[in-house]
């Protein structure tokens, strides 16, 4: 719509999900939200999204499993997908990885940051 | 009538999506409104804040949710309703289970309609089987129509109906399939042996576990009045009802994932249909 | 108890079907001696169906083994697994708070944060403490998502410590979460904490405006009112809603002070603009604070041949309280006209 790009945040938290959508609609972008990955997933299929935020801790489908099924869609194979999670060790970056997302980002993030990784790995794809 | 604010107006849709897999947009803002409005006045709550909270936090068992339920919901049953997702049935689930079934050299169909009411909805998959599936004759192909309430059931067998629920047949279909009796219609014996009228309820976890190798589960517009413990209790015994790449749909607008994630989401042109891999 | 062992023995059992009603069978058998099968056989179940049933079962065995177990398996290396045990220890209620105030005291951060992310909707004697050790936490995470939910579930007692956690807290993130919270149980007090910190509305970003002005809609009044007219020509439209929200809130609850004349092209602009629906029916709604103007009035009756529905609805709204002579049949006049089902039910009470 109009030349913006789509961003997915799928995430169980009322209140992260408004506090991103804040920061990447004034970042101009178009927000789509989920609150957990079977509802991410009804999401994409139901619209074009260029770009999805994930968290991995959500009850009904987590983050890992959402990324993983994502992919198994030759469709979505190279869409890019971040993870946003409270969770900050190695292996818990290597399972996002290795579940096929594009980065990983620990939260809290500070908005700049959040904002650049996006549109670093949107230039990227 | 009570203002409530479009944030308390999301805050409430998006409750009833998580709790009922319902999706509410802004075109029923004021079908919402009226609803809440009425469920307000009966809990004796002046303010659209306080009923917001208690959806939330104070509904423990999820009574209110099933009141807020009873009155968001329509009853109706009708032939051919929900044409949508009956289309996705026809024209890609249907024929992706039968090839699978002729490529294995399996010659059976069997579909379930979990809380068939009067029967509307089985005679609908009847005469979309038989249209769809020519050869459903010659193949061991039968629509199990449950329900607990006995008159119901009574007038599955019957299979007679008034002008109100054939009013949204194809008239294609009406003419292959339905007999003009008066006022009435009936539906041919030839389509009408197919389904076969048996009570059963859904709580009765024993009963449940009875019906197994289906390929398809219609459970439309029931499950949303029951509670979260029994819901899913009657999902995931769906699952064990049916074979591997076998469907379950529940009503269009009550979303499956909500429930479990059991079942895989896929895509068939614009209709989003789960199936058991 | 010989039941119970045939139900275990299902529990191994080739066929899928069979296992989930083996750990169904063993939940409603309800006996404390259950769970340590459901657990072990958890560990080696590719099946997620199944797995699915098992913590059904361990919801319904009403014993602290379940409790137990369901704690320990929150530091499961799959977060399928921890995200259902998460769901058994919420069901469970008060019941486990004595073994989540052991698991917040003894765990590392992400334990903790999940022990929180039980206890929303959670009400019992012993969560008190557990919020007042998160507050103090050293992870910024086990904070936020304590004052998220003191905020939600309307922990009012906590209200002072969230005030403290707004003025001195560093994050973003953790800054934006008091500010939603203190929309949810400030007072007076709060909002003078909040004006402390954001003296300034128009420098605000997005994310730290959006959730002041909730709060300003829940606690402001004729000065705030003013402030956040400002607003709306100025900001970008993802916050019209936002800004719409507090004035109509404030307005609410101070109709005679709150109030200004200069809002009206602003507010024709959204109705008239094609922003969602739903924005264009608050713009039509905030209308009525002017409606005692004939050139608000004229608009809002014009508004009633909107081809946008929830315009309509809107000014039919706004229109209610105009109290004017020849109402009446004006909105008789429209229901003439009207097709769709809602706008006429909304015209004719």
């Amino acid at each position: 719509m109009h030349g913006k790009k789509t961003i997915l945040i799928v995430d169980d938290s009322e209140f992260v999900r408004s506090y991103h959508s804040y920061i990447l609609e004034q970042a101009q972008y178009r927000v789509i939200t989920a609150v957990d990955g079977s509802d991410g997933l009804e999401k994409l299929y139901t619209n074009a999204c260029d770009l999805v935020l994930t968290d991995i801790n959500m009850s009904n489908m987590d983050g890992y499993e959402f990324i993983r099924r994502v992919r198994a869609d030759g469709k979505y194979s190279s869409l890019p997908i971040i993870i946003v999670s409270t969770e900050s060790e190695g292996k818990d970056k290597m399972k996002g990885f290795e579940a096929g997302a594009n980065l990983y980002i620990v939260k809290p993030s500070s908005p700049e940051m959040m904002v650049e990784n996006i549109r670093m790995v949107l230039i990227a794809n | 009538m009570p203002d409530l604010s479009v944030e308390q107006f999301q805050s409430l849709s998006q409750q009833i999506y998580q709790k009922l897999g319902l999706h509410f947009d802004e075109k029923k803002l004021y079908f919402l409104k009226t609803r809440v409005a009425r469920r307000m006045a009966a809990l004796g709550i002046d303010e659209a804040r306080e009923y917001v909270f208690k959806l939330n936090y104070a509904d423990p068992q999820g009574l209110e949710m099933q009141a807020l339920a009873n009155l968001i919901t329509t009853n109706e049953t009708y032939m051919f309703r929900e044409y949508d997702q009956l289309q996705a049935f026809a024209n890609f689930c249907l024929p992706e289970v039968l090839s699978a079934k002729q490529a294995r050299g399996e010659r059976s169909l069997r579909i379930w309609s979990a809380g068939c009411s009067s029967g509307e909805e089985p005679y609908t998959l009847a005469m979309i089987v038989q249209d769809v599936f020519p050869q459903a004759q010659s193949w061991d192909c039968g629509i199990v129509a449950t329900d607990i309430d006995e008159n119901m059931l009574a007038r599955v067998a019957a299979a007679r109906y008034g002008a109100r629920s054939v009013g949204d047949v194809p008239d294609e279909y009406r003419r292959k399939y339905l007999i003009e009796d008066g006022d009435e219609w009936v539906v041919r014996r030839r389509t009408a042996t197919l389904v076969e009228p048996r009570h059963l309820n859904l709580h009765d976890r024993m009963a449940m576990r009875s019906m197994r190798g289906f390929d398809f589960v219609f459970c439309r517009n029931v499950l949303i009045y029951f509670d979260d413990a029994s819901r899913k209790a009657v999902v995931d015994h769906f699952y064990s009802a049916l074979n591997p790449g076998g469907y379950v749909f529940l009503g269009h607008s009550e979303s499956i994932g909500r429930v479990t994630t059991a079942f895989k989401l896929k895509r068939f042109e614009t209709h989003l249909v789960y199936v058991k891999e | 108890m010989s039941s119970l062992n045939e139900y275990m023995e299902k529990l191994d059992s080739p066929d899928e079907a069979e296992r989930i009603y083996a750990a169904e069978d063993v939940g409603y058998y309800n006996a404390p001696e259950g769970v340590p099968p459901l657990l072990e056989r958890l560990g080696q179940e590719p099946s997620r169906a199944v797995r699915d049933a098992i913590f059904q079962a361990l919801i319904r065995i009403d014993a602290d083994a379940s409790i137990e177990g369901s704690v320990r398996l929150l530091e499961s290396e799959d977060p399928q697994i921890r995200n259902q045990a998460l769901d058994v220890l919420r069901r469970k209620g008060a019941r486990s708070v004595p073994f989540l105030n052991t698991a917040m005291r003894n765990g590392g951060k992400d334990l903790r944060k999940f022990v929180l992310d039980v206890l929303i909707g959670v009400q019992a004697s012993g969560v008190e403490a557990i919020y007042e050790a998160a507050l103090s936490d050293p992870d910024p995470n086990v904070v936020i998502t304590a004052v998220e939910n003191l905020g939600r579930t309307r922990a009012t007692e906590f209200r002072r410590r969230i005030e403290d956690l707004l003025e001195t807290g560093l994050h973003p993130m953790l800054v934006g979460a008091c500010l939603e919270a203190l929309a949810g149980i400030g007072d007076n007090s709060s909002l003078a904490a909040i004006r402390r910190r954001f003296p300034d509305l128009a420098a605000m970003p997005d994310f730290f405006l959006a959730p002041c002005l909730k709060a300003l809609g829940a606690l402001g009044a004729a000065t705030e009112f003013a402030e956040v007219t400002g607003l709306l020509a100025v900001r970008g439209p993802q916050l019209r809603p936002a800004i719409l929200g507090a004035l109509v809130a404030i307005h609410q609850r101070h109709p005679a002070e709150a109030h200004d004349e200069d809002l009206l092209p602003d507010l024709r602009a959204v109705v008239d603009s094609g922003c969602p629906p739903l924005c264009r029916y608050q713009a039509a709604r905030a209308l009525g604070f002017l409606s005692s103007r004939d050139d608000a009035y004229r608009f809002l009756v014009s508004c009633l041949s909107s081809p946008e529905r929830l315009v309509r609805l809107g000014a039919i709204e706004s229109l209610r309280g105009a109290r004017r002579p020849g109402l009446q049949d004006v909105l008789n006049a429209r229901a003439a006209e009207e097709t769709d089902e809602e706008v006429l039910q909304a015209l004719g009470c």
